[in-house]
């Protein structure tokens, strides 16, 4: 640290004379009391001290710049981090919201109303009673029950009562869109199947699957009119409405 | 200072010295008045900035920091997301979803794309933006966001107008990205993927997010959980105050409620009810079905039931918000006679082969109850009786039981009391006490008339008979769970003995004969209940209901009821099915009966579940004696 100080100190202006009188005063001074001149480091002369001085402060400037260059490299990191950490965060958000929709899409498309729908547009009609095959220990197969092809219309939507119209109102009007089409319409706008079937279209359907018509199974003991109920529902003239306290508050709904 | 004074000084060598005395008197004068003057003048200053800064540091300080504070002061809420509700395999009937709504600030807007534009004319013209948005967001959100009703917003004079609610958080962040002058807003909705899928037992929110109806009203406590908090301080700039952030409460979720009802089971008896119903003509159609061994309800459901995913107030008029089920009691018929039955093989009075001789009607304290056909004294077996659902063969054997008797297995069998099943507006049904029992309500309680029950009270009844004489009280509501995934059980309800395990299986097996088909004398009143491989157990009802206009029995209008256990042998469901005033059977096909609709739960049913078929068809049943 101390090497290069020569080549500065020759560059100075000379001393003026008071300052030079001052500095040989103290040395008399120095002389009577029997001390040696004051030498720094080695150096006797002055020019010499000052000279100790200079990389003392550079090195403080030095310091404070490095100081100073790390302060701006951190803040620079930092913002930049954080610009980094903001865009993850967002991307992370994104992926949270596109995972939410997919489960919607996907809870949607697993409900059992939906995967009726979807099999009936497929063709597909409910099987009725299926004939089972029962196996015995000795490997022998018993057929239970009549196998016969099924025969029918598909079941019939679960909410047949939705109007067209009340569809366009649906609170999830995102879904509604081809971003994300919601499964239980595929086609966007265009209104549902079921939403176009009207309860009589629906019982007409339902009614066309054909199922074993046993009304020539039910009893009708005595020449009961067809019509009538096979049950025996209690003898109403031999029971006065006032014997009964449930009778009145329990009428039908 | 001392230079700077030196001029004013009057300079002796320049002043005259007569001059002097004088003015340097009436300067000193001067100096003295200006100075109290001015004293006085900074008194007074300072006295006044003292007394304002006495009241705005000490009178109005409470006031005014309570106003810097509500200025700079900002709450955050955290709103909780709600509990999912799901079937018993956890497949969700309800839950939550974040979405955003598209809001805009019309008049602020446009003010700044006019500035803008003026500014710089390379920015959008103020009508141009906002087509855009119009077109953006019609085009995403299709017909939900007619572009003319949307511009319409965007062109009022409102100050905050919503664009549209409940957008996929996806769409709309591609709208706001093209867009920015439109803002986002959280919003949670709630889906229904079931649609009207078990709607009746679950209900719907309403526009706040809280419970309107179902259980989604009962359980909002349970599901609601609780909005957090945290408060911070604000700049005018808008930036937040360092080390301001006080107060921070998490949000506490709702709980997860988990039902016993499975949605396949569900779906396929909600299918059915339908059906019954738009074939069979009826009011109102409904169905439980239970698990025999926990009482657990597997499906609940009735006709018309509304569809919660498109909002309650979107649903025809005649949708069902109620559950009928739970709900509305009714007179149940001769599905009640199971309860004579019992208490008549429990206590020895009967054997289901004991001949009875049964006339074509039975008079019983001046009541007169006849068969629902014309008949003369027939030989009926017990098992015959029920088989055949004869009035009077069943009210001898009642007569066998006795009131008090038949009056205690009315409480036994949980009749008169409320299940707490766990769903809202359950009725108790109405059993009339035993101290008011006139002469005739003996003569109607047996038969299933003069008593009211709900469906499920109905259904309970048999799931005692079918496991074995224990009644468990039905449940709905199989677990909570809480948001940090502890899983809270219902409490398994008490088992109540009803009768002894050997009169729940002579009852099941008698109680086969009514769906027995025989081309003879044997047939039963439900054959159509019958399940090919299965023994099945069960029993018919029709019940007269109340004609308003006589204020007497209709007899026109019938309750139309069934319920019945599959397998009879290996007891493992227990069906109750109720037809409102019907014209025809379930199926459509002539008469009024319920059979065909608990044979195509049950079969379908069985057929689902894998249980294996009867390893005997059961013994022939003889039902009447030739």
């Amino acid at each position: 640290m101390t090497v290069q100080v020569a080549a500065p100190l020759r560059a100075r202006p000379a001393r003026s004379n008071a300052a030079q009188r001052a500095y040989r005063r103290r040395n008399q001074r120095a002389a009577q009391t029997g001390t040696a001149p004051v030498q720094t480091r080695g150096r006797t002369t002055g020019a010499g001290r000052v000279a100790t001085r200079i990389p003392f402060v550079a090195t403080i400037i030095a310091l404070l710049g490095a100081g100073m260059a790390l302060t701006l490299f951190l803040t620079t990191r930092a913002a930049e981090d954080s610009y980094e950490l903001s865009t993850a965060r967002a991307y992370n958000m994104s992926l949270v919201q596109q995972r939410a929709v997919l489960q919607r899409d996907v809870e949607a498309g697993l409900s059992a109303p939906v995967l009726a729908q979807r099999a009936a547009e497929l063709g597909m009609i409910p099987s009725g009673d299926v004939a089972r095959l029962v196996v015995a220990a000795d490997g022998t197969v018993t057929v239970v029950g009549d196998p016969v092809p099924a025969q029918g219309a598909p079941a019939a939507p679960l909410s047949s009562s939705v109007r067209d119209d009340v569809r366009v109102q649906t609170p999830l009007a995102g879904s509604a869109g081809t971003e994300n089409p919601r499964p239980l319409s595929p086609e966007g706008e265009q209104p549902q199947p079921q939403a176009t079937v009207d309860p009589q279209q629906r019982a007409a359907a339902v009614a066309e699957a054909p199922r074993a018509a046993e009304v020539g199974g039910v009893p009708q003991p005595h020449g009961t009119p067809a019509g009538a109920s096979a049950e025996a529902p209690a003898e109403p003239a031999g029971v006065p409405v006032e014997v009964l306290p449930g009778s009145e508050e329990d009428g039908p709904r | 200072m001392n230079r700077s004074a030196t001029p004013r000084r009057p300079s002796p060598a320049r002043r005259p010295a007569r001059a002097r005395p004088r003015r340097g008197k009436r300067d000193t004068t001067d100096f003295g008045f200006r100075n109290r003057l001015g004293l006085a003048a900074i008194c007074v200053v300072l006295g006044l900035a003292a007394a304002q800064l006495l009241s705005v540091q000490v009178f109005q300080a409470p006031r005014l920091s309570a106003e810097a504070a509500s200025q700079r002061t900002t709450r955050l809420v955290e709103p909780a997301t709600r509990g999912t509700i799901s079937d018993r395999n956890g497949s969700p009937l309800a839950y939550t979803m974040e979405a955003k709504a598209l809001t805009f600030q019309p008049v602020r807007v446009r003010e700044e794309l006019d500035e803008a534009h003026a500014k710089d004319p390379s920015a959008p013209e103020t009508s141009a933006y906002l087509e855009g948005v119009a077109e953006a967001v019609h085009a995403a959100l299709g017909a939900a966001a007619p572009e003319k009703d949307v511009l319409a917003k965007l062109r009022s004079d409102e100050t905050f107008v919503y664009l549209a609610r409940g957008v996929d958080p996806g769409v709309a962040a591609k709208i706001v990205d093209e867009y920015e002058m439109v803002g986002l807003e959280r919003q949670d909705i709630r889906l229904y993927p079931g649609g009207s899928l078990g709607a009746n037992i679950v209900g719907a929110t309403g526009w706040d997010g809280h419970g309107l109806i179902g259980l989604e009203a009962s359980m909002d406590a349970v599901l609601a959980g609780t909005d957090g908090s945290s408060t911070y301080d604000r700049g005018s700039d808008g930036a937040v105050i360092p080390g301001s952030w006080r107060d921070q409460q998490p949000a506490v979720d709702g709980s997860a409620v988990e039902l016993t009802i499975d949605n396949d089971i569900q779906y396929h008896v909600q299918q059915q009810v339908q059906r019954a119903k738009d074939l069979s003509g009826a009011r109102n159609a409904s169905a439980v079905v239970l698990d025999v061994h926990t009482g657990e309800v597997l499906a609940m459901s009735s006709d018309s039931t509304f569809d919660p995913s498109i909002g309650v107030a979107n649903n025809p008029a005649d949708a069902e918000l109620g559950n009928p089920a739970v709900s509305s009691p009714f007179e149940p018929g001769s599905v009640n006679k199971i309860i004579t039955a019992a208490a008549a093989i429990e206590d020895g009075l009967t054997t289901p082969d004991e001949v009875l001789q049964v006339p074509g009607s039975i008079s019983m304290a001046g009541v007169t109850v006849k068969d629902a056909w014309d008949h003369g004294v027939v030989p009926y077996t017990t098992t015959g009786v029920f088989g055949k659902s004869s009035n009077v063969g069943t009210l001898m054997l009642a007569q066998r039981v006795g009131e008090d008797r038949f009056a205690d297995m009315l409480t036994l069998f949980g009749l008169g009391q409320r299940t707490d099943v766990g769903l809202p507006g359950e009725s108790a049904g109405l059993v009339p006490s035993r101290e008011q029992w006139s002469g005739g309500t003996f003569a109607n309680l047996p038969i299933g008339q003069g008593l009211s029950m709900t469906l499920l009270q109905m259904t309970a009844i048999y799931q005692a008979i079918a496991n074995d004489g224990e009644r468990i009280p039905p449940r709905i509501v199989r677990a909570t769970i809480g948001p940090d995934g502890t899983r809270t059980e219902t409490p398994d309800p008490d088992p109540i003995r009803v009768v002894s395990p050997q009169t729940a299986t002579t009852v099941r097996d008698m109680f086969r004969a009514v769906v027995q088909s025989d081309t003879g004398n044997q047939q039963g009143t439900g054959a159509q209940a019958a399940v090919e491989g299965y023994q099945i157990s069960g029993k018919t009802g029709t019940a007269q209901q109340i004609d308003p206009n006589c204020g007497c029995y209709s007899n026109s209008e019938y309750w139309i009821t069934f319920a019945g256990i599959a397998p009879a042998d290996d007891p493992r469901y227990v069906i109750g099915i109720m037809l409102d005033a019907p014209t025809r059977s379930s199926d459509g096909s002539g008469g009024q009966s319920a059979a065909p609709l608990f044979h195509d739960i049950a079969s379908w049913l069985l057929q689902r579940e894998g249980v294996p078929v009867s390893p005997d068809p059961g013994s022939k049943l003889v039902l009447q004696v030739d």
